[in-house]
């Protein structure tokens, strides 16, 4: 994003510094949504690529910006050194303070109950990712979990729904969880992901796709989507 | 951390590091430092327009750190600081020094003569996702254009990598009203690394390599 000569440069459409005197995390020029047709959105909103799109040796976008709130995981993210629609997470513990019950202890716990769900659980182990949890776009219960790229060789453990559903996830990796059904959508075949039913039988599926009733002991070869109580 | 409202003649009003092997700030805000003597700006003015008649002292309103091995600023605002070169900060270095900045804003610092925002000379610069605007040089160089160079920032030598980063709305203002706006100077001999999807508000030719020409998909 480049303007031009002089006399056509690029306005970024930042906000102003404020007055007082705030820390670091206050001290911010927020980029500027759209008012009308003569003042646009700062182009700076959601300028930096996709993690799939980006050229070789372009690193991915911090986890949090200068205020701490968290970038998109998935999403794009804005330039420049706040990210506009990023949720706080004070703690930097990876969970947004809606979703964090105990954002004073670093707390690992989350839930939605806050957001009108019932969904919760726990990063019971980090292991060698980022871990990011976020209120599942679009649903009213769900949560996002998402370990985010750049993670090492170790999966993260996840536990939900009161340890109903555990999870693994490696970097690149995300899931859907919904404790009322407990249903969940992975994003990615290649995702390990363990279902601990009501009778409690152990199942890992790997790629493909399946299905499963109440205490039933899932023995399928696959797994991308799928829903069970 | 806030270092704020330091007054000093040399380098750094506010902080100064030399020969370490690391300075590291996080979470930190620097604020309205002034490295200057004689007549201190109005603050309700910007430092362009105060005749200071050469009494800028040294680089560095801010920030200045020298020699250090490593210098690392992440999620910190360097902001409204006054310096005759690198109103905001200035890093110098050797073969091997290296500056990390991820997250901060630097914003509203003047220079009298060169780099409003940031200066550095002879360092591996890696800058990703900072906000480097509204920031002004040039107030004290008597119009010299020699002088007046790097609204935002200005890289004199070494290395830049540059990812994310927000350019834009600098200026050099020189003390007779003559204004223009300029977001980075970049010496021919600084090495130009990894870049891309940065915002830069005016593409001249200093800075045009450093941005992307179309809106990431």
């Amino acid at each position: 994003l480049i303007g031009g000569a002089n006399s056509q440069a690029l306005n970024p459409r930042l906000g102003t510094l404020t007055p007082v005197d705030l820390g670091a995390r206050d001290q911010v020029l927020v980029p500027q949504t759209a008012i009308d047709q003569f003042n646009p959105a700062s182009p700076a909103i959601d300028a930096y690529p996709l993690t799939a799109d980006l050229p070789a040796g372009a690193p991915i976008c911090p986890t949090w910006d200068q205020r701490s709130f968290l970038r998109p995981a998935t999403g794009h993210c804005d330039l420049g050194a706040v990210e506009l629609e990023g949720l706080p997470d004070p703690d930097q513990d990876g969970i947004p303070s809606p979703l964090d019950t105990a954002p004073l202890i670093l707390s690992d716990d989350f839930t939605d109950t806050g957001l009108f769900g019932i969904t919760s659980g726990t990063i019971v182990d980090r292991g060698q990712q980022f871990v990011v949890v976020a209120d599942a776009p679009s649903l009213q219960d769900g949560v996002v979990v998402t370990a985010l790229p750049g993670g090492g060789s170790v999966a993260a453990q996840i536990r939900a729904c009161n340890s109903t559903v555990q999870v693994a996830l490696l970097a690149g990796q995300s899931t859907t969880i919904t404790c009322p059904e407990a249903a969940h959508s992975c994003l990615f075949a290649s995702q390990a992901l363990t279902i601990q039913d009501r009778s409690d039988a152990m199942a890992d599926f790997f790629g493909g796709s399946f299905s499963f009733g109440f205490d039933m002991v899932a023995s399928g070869n696959g797994f991308s989507s799928g829903t069970g109580s | 951390v806030i270092v704020a409202d330091n007054r000093a003649r040399g380098h750094g009003a506010g902080l100064a590091v030399y020969n370490g092997p690391l300075l590291q700030l996080t979470d930190a805000v620097v604020r309205d430092n002034l490295n200057m003597q004689g007549l201190v700006p109005s603050s309700s003015t910007s430092a362009c327009h105060a005749d200071i008649g050469g009494g800028l002292t040294g680089f560095s309103g801010g920030i200045h750190s020298s020699f250090n091995a490593r210098t690392e600023i992440s999620s910190s605002a360097i902001i409204r600081n006054t310096a005759s070169d690198g109103g905001g900060m200035s890093v110098f270095g050797g073969a091997g020094s290296v500056l990390t900045m991820v997250n901060d804003t630097v914003s509203a610092n003047s220079a009298g003569a060169q780099a409003g925002g940031i200066l550095l000379s002879g360092v591996n610069a890696d800058l990703r996702f900072n906000t480097i605007a509204r920031n002004r040089c040039g107030f004290d160089s008597l119009n010299s254009l020699q002088f007046m160079l790097g609204g935002g920032i200005s890289i004199g030598s070494g290395a830049l990598s540059a990812f994310g980063n927000v350019m834009a709305a600098n200026e050099i203002q020189g003390n007779s009203g003559l204004t223009f706006s300029q977001d980075c100077h970049i010496d021919p001999s600084v090495v130009v690394g990894g870049h891309g999807f940065n915002l830069i508000g005016v593409g001249g030719r200093d800075c045009i390599a450093l941005g992307n020409p179309r809106r990431a998909p």
